[in-house]
């Protein structure tokens, strides 16, 4: 399965920022919700966004064959 | 088209599916939310509850060892601080005496808790009072009575905790909710697009040749003849109806395959000719339509030009060289026609212009739109006019030359138009020929005629009757035994019968035509060429078929006066049927000199308006009964 970009760059970004606030919120706040498991579930969750962010690349979005990326 | 359009922008069903997803998200987490904090609510109350009857039951089990009132007041005292901080207290009420364990609630408020209660069975639910809901658990022991009051702070901050909990986990839901409804519509909306792009692609294309067909075309002109600017609307244009000539003898002689593959390469050689915008349609059938935008009339002649001469080039189909031949009708926007249906009305007609006049191509003259309007509502008439016997026959007398008696009659056909009248058969003939239903028609003047012959037999009018048939007639496979039923089923001795070929089409069956003609012979029924000297059939033909009697046409008859030419086609035709040994018969014969003519030359027979004009049996039957010379070459 090779990896080949299928974001466009909106979404990239769009999820670029919600990755680096979750991951912010996860590293930063770890007071305030006070479970280890929902803080794995939020730096998964987070950490996924980031990877889309740098590699243009979401595996959900191959697995479903959609493609936001302009032909 | 409208309907295929409108599935094509339906963007509704994505928004519908986030909306849904959304909901069921929403309603799953709030239930599964309410489910948990209520859970949550429940445990708390009865571990709660149960930590206050363990109290109680070491507060009565000092009651019932009571060592000394100090060490009771101790005991009270001593759990409710070890419930701080929650506020709370505990009374143990004897007949005569009191005993009170307070953490941080007001005086009034345990009288007030202390009295509503002792009104309350001991089932232990909580209770609300002043804003604040109070757990208590009360037992009584021999004289005494244990009460104890907690309120539900501690209670509170584990809801809260669990409640804070339970939001980050929904928030957490709600993402992914929101990231499956995405995906999911996005998935389906996709899928849906697809399928109903194909769908359209279905419906506005041909299956055999991959073009476009009509509803793309309505959908194409609507939008370019359009006088709003803002589409893609041309200024002018120019649309072609293209028509093979010969698609249907193909289709006839060697099978639908042979048809299909004609169409295939004929649209190939078309879409070559062509370039975009200009596009190619398949209407139907043997049908195409070029519609080219911004060409001018000359352009599309230029086209026209090319296109006849490519579909003249010979096509090889299963070994045999095909020549398919095509017509074209050319109209202009918007100096023809200004919509749609008028400017495929207007290259239609001009096509069926170009196809009469076999001039290969013809552009739209406004001067004949009347009569081709009428032609194409005739034609669209045709099917009712079979099923409501409107086509009646006509018969004319055949004559003798020499004794003026009738010695047979043809069978002609007119059309009782409820709103024309009565029509000619030059008038819809070459309907019949296109439309598909020549071999229906072909059965349906056999029937007329032979119910005519017997009528005629049963009143003792022993004269034949003449049918005219077409090459297209004979290709209908039933049709020897649909003849041989019928005399049968009319009680018709054959010679009554008399079937006559004209012969102005050609024929690339021959071995077919002529393997029919000699089965319709052996039925015992004699056989005429039509209209001979005109058609395109050659004299090995004529030899081929063995024919009865020939029939030659009324243009060489008509100035046979004057025109040496004539006459001496007129004499060798004469000489031909006198060698093959069949009777001659002359056709529009009008004038008495005409008559001498021919009866010098040795022709004895002939029909013509010197002698009767065509008409209905009614007028024709007096005339058979008195066998009344019509005329002679002595008169």
């Amino acid at each position: 399965m090779a990896i080949k970009s299928n974001l466009s760059t909106a979404v990239r970004l769009v999820r670029g920022v919600i990755g680096i606030c979750v991951m912010a919120f996860v590293l930063f706040n770890g007071d305030l919700i006070d479970d280890a498991f929902i803080e794995i579930l939020l730096g998964i969750f987070g950490l996924l966004n980031l990877i889309s962010l740098v590699s243009g690349w979401c595996p959900v979005y191959h697995l479903a064959g959609i493609n936001t990326r302009k032909a | 088209m409208q309907q295929i359009a409108k599935v094509k922008q339906d963007r509704s069903i994505k928004a519908r599916l986030i909306w849904a997803c959304l909901g069921v998200s929403l309603l799953v987490s709030a239930i599964y939310v309410t489910v948990s904090y209520r859970l949550t609510a429940d445990i708390s109350v009865r571990s709660e509850l149960k930590a206050m009857a363990n109290s109680l039951n070491l507060i009565n089990q000092e009651i019932s060892h009571l060592i000394s009132e100090q060490k009771l007041k101790d005991t009270i005292d001593l759990v409710i601080r070890a419930a701080e901080p929650t506020p709370g207290f505990i009374l143990v009420t004897s007949a005569d005496r009191r005993w009170l364990a307070n953490a941080g609630l007001e005086e009034q408020t345990i009288d007030a808790l202390t009295e509503h209660l002792a009104g309350l069975p001991d089932n232990a639910e909580p209770y609300a009072f002043a804003g604040n809901r109070y757990l208590w658990q009360r037992i009584h022991s021999g004289d005494y009575v244990i009460l104890y009051v907690q309120k539900t702070t501690a209670l509170d901050d584990i809801l809260a905790f669990v409640g804070k909990r339970l939001l980050i986990t929904s928030v957490i839901v709600f993402w992914i909710a929101v990231w499956l409804a995405l995906t999911l519509a996005a998935l389906i909306a996709k899928r849906a697009k697809e399928i109903n792009e194909t769908l359209a692609y279905i419906a506005t294309h041909d299956s055999l040749t991959g073009l476009p067909n009509r509803l793309h075309l309505i959908e194409l002109l609507e939008n370019a003849l359009t006088a709003d600017p803002k589409t893609n609307a041309v200024s002018e244009g120019c649309l072609l109806v293209i028509d093979l000539d010969k698609f249907k003898e193909v289709n006839d002689s060697f099978g639908y395959s042979a048809g299909d593959i004609l169409l295939k390469e004929i649209a190939e050689r078309l879409a070559r000719l062509i370039n975009a915008p200009a596009e190619l349609i398949r209407t139907g059938g043997d049908e195409f339509i070029i519609w080219a935008p911004s060409w001018n009339v000359d352009d599309a002649k230029a086209l026209a030009v090319e296109i006849v001469s490519s579909c003249n080039s010979p096509i090889i189909i299963n070994g045999l060289t095909v020549n398919s031949g095509a017509s074209i009708g050319i109209s202009h926007f918007p100096s023809q026609a200004e919509n749609t249906a008028g400017l495929i009305v207007c290259a239609d007609t001009a096509m069926h212009q170009a196809k009469t006049m076999r001039s290969g191509w013809q552009v739209y003259q406004d001067n004949k739109i009347a009569d081709y309007k009428d032609i194409l509502q005739l034609r669209a008439e045709l099917t009712e006019a079979l099923a409501e016997q409107q086509i009646i026959l006509f018969y004319q007398p055949k004559v003798d030359l020499i004794t003026g008696a009738i010695t047979g009659v043809e069978a002609l056909c007119r059309w009782q138009h409820p709103r024309l009248g009565l029509l000619g058969p030059g008038q819809f003939i070459d309907l019949i020929e296109h439309s598909g239903k020549v071999q229906e028609f072909g059965r349906y003047i056999i029937s007329r005629a032979f119910e005519q012959a017997e009528k005629w037999h049963r009143e003792g009018i022993l004269v034949p009757i003449a049918i005219n048939m077409s090459p297209y007639n004979l290709l209908d496979p039933g049709l020897v035994d649909f003849i041989s039923d019928s005399l049968e089923a009319h009680d018709l001795p054959a010679r009554f019968i008399e079937i006559e070929l004209t012969e102005n089409e050609t024929c690339i069956n021959i071995d077919y035509i002529q393997s029919a003609l000699e089965r319709i012979a052996s039925l015992g029924v004699s056989l005429a060429i039509d209209d001979f000297g005109t058609g395109m059939s050659s004299l090995a033909y004529l030899s081929e078929l063995r024919v009865n009697v020939l029939k030659i046409d009324r243009i060489f008859v008509h100035d046979m006066a004057t025109n040496n030419g004539h006459r001496a086609i007129i004499a060798a035709a004469i000489t031909l049927s006198q060698s093959f040994g069949c009777h001659m018969v002359a056709e529009g014969v009008e004038t008495q000199e005409q008559v001498q003519m021919l009866v010098e030359m040795g022709c004895k027979a002939a029909q013509g308006f010197l002698f009767a004009k065509p008409m209905a049996a009614s007028q024709l039957t007096p005339l058979l009964t008195q066998a009344i010379p019509l005329h002679s070459a002595a008169g």
